[in-house]
């Protein structure tokens, strides 16, 4: 129990992935059976991380009561720019991916790339403009 | 501005001014589908090569050791770029669900959540990864 930093969102974490799963068992035909099944492998995913995070001491971390230190800082923002870089990569390689395996048809695969590249294209877009704003300010 | 790879530069004009003029073309036939879609994306990456193309930190030689202030600036520009990711997805999913009608703004939402879920998981595993490591 001590590894566990936040008991909240430890329960938390498990209510999401329990809800997750129900959806999963709540399987239906066709298109709207499909999407409920994605949605739960998600709703389980959000409560994996939340379940991580905590134990995690600064994923929980309440700032207001500990002011983070600068390891704290550090820890935080490599965490976070590693965790762009790979969501990035994710995301170029899955789209050609799931095609090459037919998993989906044609007319879905191109629905889901376009969502997926429009992602990218503003996260790079937002990264580009951040490392111009941050060369100019520090 | 200064421009440091003239070459992204240029593939990043072409890309934005191609894509430009094929959404207007689309547009005109009256064609509001997956293309005209496609383009805005191919616009906006045009548009980040520009960008990337007058950022010296974007563009250098990975080769070339970064400093500290190099790799200081890297990681609040991927730190901050994760936080700006989470409110855009938010926002495209409700304007999604307010525009699109039918399967296809299901197939999106569903997609923008997947990759918020994504994201928020790597991040936990990182922050545990890095705490153990630092």
């Amino acid at each position: 129990m001590k590894k566990i930093k936040s008991v909240g969102a430890f329960i938390c974490g498990l209510v999401f992935m329990i809800v997750g799963v129900i959806m999963l068992f709540w399987r239906d035909y066709g298109t709207q059976g499909a999407l409920r099944t994605l949605l739960g492998i998600e709703v389980v995913l959000v409560g994996v991380s939340q379940l991580l995070g905590s134990f995690s001491y600064e994923a929980v971390n309440n700032d207001k009561k500990h002011p983070p230190d600068e390891r704290s800082i550090d820890i935080r923002m490599r965490a976070k720019a590693w965790s762009f870089d790979i969501v990035t990569w994710i995301m170029m390689i899955v789209p050609p991916l799931v095609g090459m395996f037919d998993a989906v048809d044609s007319g879905t695969h191109a629905i889901v790339m376009v969502a997926v590249y429009g992602i990218l294209s503003v996260a790079l877009l937002i990264k580009a403009a951040l490392l111009i704003f941050y060369e100019r300010n520090l | 501005m200064k421009i440091y790879k003239k070459w992204v530069f240029v593939l990043g004009c072409v890309c934005a001014a191609g894509s430009l003029g094929g959404s207007v073309y689309l547009l005109m036939r009256g064609d509001v589908g997956l293309g005209l879609a496609t383009l805005v994306e191919l616009f906006l990456f045009g548009a980040s090569l520009i960008v990337i193309s007058m950022s010296y930190e974007a563009t250098r030689d990975i080769y070339n050791q970064p400093d500290e202030r190099s790799q200081l600036i890297r990681m609040k520009a991927g730190h901050s770029t994760l936080y700006a990711v989470s409110i855009v997805i938010h926002v495209l999913a409700i304007l999604v669900d307010r525009i699109i009608e039918g399967d296809i703004s299901q197939y999106i939402q569903v997609t923008l959540f997947g990759v918020f879920a994504l994201i928020w998981l790597v991040y936990a595993v990182m922050l545990i990864y890095f705490d153990k490591r630092s």
